[in-house]
């Protein structure tokens, strides 16, 4: 019998069943069933069901309130991903499994479990009625499980969830089984100043790791044929150079254009682009040397280092660009900054909420609101010199859409 | 407090126990069917069980291979709907289908060594043991039914998934 064929037939057995993924309430499901076999028995057996019922079954009752089930409450895409069966080189390895499972006191479910660049890494959430908390630990191979379960919060936990190891340059992410992940393999700039990706499928289908410095790529979800989140994969907000390259664009250095204070903002602002091989530019508008923050229209996501707050946007003409000014907190408004470098240029114009506002370049900027729609640069005769485009107010970054929809 | 505990165990262990049951029976409905008839079995006697996931194993294995279901072998009806299919890219689909229908080709007590050994991971004996059957039987049965699905799926086709 060859060992071959043996781990051949386990690949194919977790291949197979990890198509298999249970819908929400199983227990609730369950009792369904126990209701509907008691009023076949009762319709054939009336007295002497009745009697079975109230006599052997435990008080099992459904549950009416989500404080009753073992989980806390949690959204159905968080849930699926707690049923979804554990991932990684080791998810077969049902020795370990039990050793890791009986490590723990409460509900545990390992998340991942597998050997990467030389790490055993461990995913896992630990949960009670009240909460549920992601767990994330990587020790050497040959460690023991007791170090391997003292693991620590790794964050949030949601329908996906990226780890990142601080020992190796490795990033996990696990999306529950019904998903698909696609990771970009490039990026084009448009005429409309929006970046548009290739996608590939991840070669695990719902899980994926990365076994480099940190993916300079966005992360697509699809379930059930909709697209739930849209991302760069790992937000590095320790440089603006970084923050372009961690949204999955290639580009030139970054070049400061401009610096000067902004009024009704504090502090001093920089805008700088970045050339990507279009001829396009990346833009970062920004109060510090690196940002805690970044502005993404509706929401504010906290970096890794720097204690700023920066804006984004996408220009094709290097030369002339429009990009929203953040609030301290990290919002977007109507509020927008317009530079241009084209020469002779003396007025902006913007759309309004009535018709089209002018606003006095000086110095090549111009700080007034705009709606979303056309930007144009004209010279003292009025004669358009340049032209951009302010992107409609969804949550952004350098002209992508962030995509983050698990509700429904 | 048994109460809690069954719904706790159901709650956390539905996802592993549905998989099983679908390598036993090799349908999604029949996955469900089978696993909450045994549920509903267990439920009755759950604060007489000392190892819950080790006896709905064993619930399930001997329903499946029970002489009673199998000539039953009715298609299984339900209100619900079947459990959602997770990715499936397609160039597994074949395999999967292959494998799938070389198993329904096995003696239901064949499966059921191959399934609790090579899925479940349990040892020669833990297998022994819940089957009620020796040791030996559960070598000689994991053997066959080994050769049997190379002969069926062809070992190139195998291998090729391990690699």
């Amino acid at each position: 019998m060859s060992t071959e064929l043996e781990q051949a037939l386990r690949d194919a057995f977790r291949d197979a069943a990890g198509t298999v993924v249970p819908r929400p309430e199983p227990m609730r499901r369950l009792l369904r069933r126990r209701r509907r076999r008691w009023a076949g028995l009762l319709s054939l057996l009336a007295t002497v069901a009745v009697a079975i019922v109230a006599g052997v079954v435990p008080a099992v009752q459904p549950a009416t309130s989500e404080q009753q089930r073992p989980y806390p409450p949690l959204s159905t895409w968080t849930r699926a991903l707690l049923d979804s069966p554990t991932r990684g080189s080791l998810a077969g390895d049902a020795d370990l499994l039990r050793a890791v499972g009986s490590s723990f006191s409460g509900g545990v479910k390992v998340l991942f479990l597998g050997d990467v660049s030389g790490r055993r890494f461990l995913v896992y959430v630990r949960y009670d009625e009240r909460s549920a908390t992601l767990y994330h630990s990587d020790i050497p191979i040959q460690g023991a499980v007791e170090d391997l379960v003292g693991g620590a919060v790794a964050g949030p936990l949601g329908p996906l969830v990226t780890v990142t190891s601080t020992a190796v340059p490795v990033t996990i992410g696990l999306a529950p089984a019904a998903c698909a992940i696609e990771r970009s393999i490039g990026a084009s700039a448009s005429p409309e100043d929006t970046v548009e990706h290739k996608w590939a499928g991840a070669p695990d289908g719902s899980w994926t790791v990365w076994a480099a410095p940190d993916p300079q790529e966005r992360w697509r979800v699809s379930c059930d044929g909709k697209i739930r989140s849209e991302a760069p994969a790992v937000l590095d907000t320790s440089s603006y150079e970084r923050l372009i390259s961690s949204a999955g664009i290639q580009h030139e250095p970054l070049r400061q254009r401009w610096s000067g204070p902004i009024e009704g903002s504090a502090g001093t602002w920089t805008l700088s682009t970045a050339r990507l091989p279009s001829g396009a530019v990346a833009v970062v508008l920004a109060d510090a040397p690196a940002a805690a923050t970044v502005a993404t229209t509706f929401t504010a996501a906290p970096g890794r280092g720097g204690s700023g707050v920066v804006s984004t946007s996408i220009s094709a003409d290097p030369d002339t660009i429009v990009i929203r000014v953040p609030s301290p907190a990290g919002r977007l408004g109507d509020r927008v900054l317009i530079f241009t470098a084209k020469p002779g240029a003396t007025q902006a114009y913007v759309r309004a909420e009535i018709g089209g506002l002018g606003a006095a370049l000086t110095g090549g900027v111009a700080v007034t609101n705009a709606r979303p729609g056309p930007v144009s640069v004209r010279d003292a005769t009025g004669a358009e010199i340049g032209s951009t485009w302010l992107l409609e107010e969804v949550p952004q970054l350098f002209g992508e859409r962030l995509v983050s929809d698990w509700e429904s | 407090m048994a109460a809690e505990e069954f719904q706790d165990f159901v709650e956390v262990r539905y996802g592993d126990l549905l998989r099983t049951a679908f390598l036993l029976t090799g349908s999604r409905h029949a996955a469900e069917d089978l696993l909450q008839s045994s549920l509903l079995k267990v439920m009755r006697h759950w604060d007489r069980v000392d190892e819950p996931l080790a006896y709905v194993r064993r619930v399930m294995v001997n329903q499946r291979t029970s002489i009673w279901r199998r000539l039953r072998n009715a298609e299984v009806l339900t209100g619900d709907p079947p459990d959602r299919p997770g990715a499936d890219p397609s160039d597994q689909i074949l395999v999967r289908r292959m494998l799938l229908e070389a198993l329904d080709g096995l003696p239901a007590r064949m499966r059921a060594v191959l399934v609790l050994r090579y899925w479940e991971d349990l040892t020669e004996t833990e297998t022994a043991s819940l089957l009620g059957i020796s040791v030996g039987s559960v070598k000689s049965q994991a053997s066959r039914g080994l050769a049997r699905l190379r002969g069926v799926l062809g070992v190139d086709l195998l291998a090729g998934r391990a690699s």
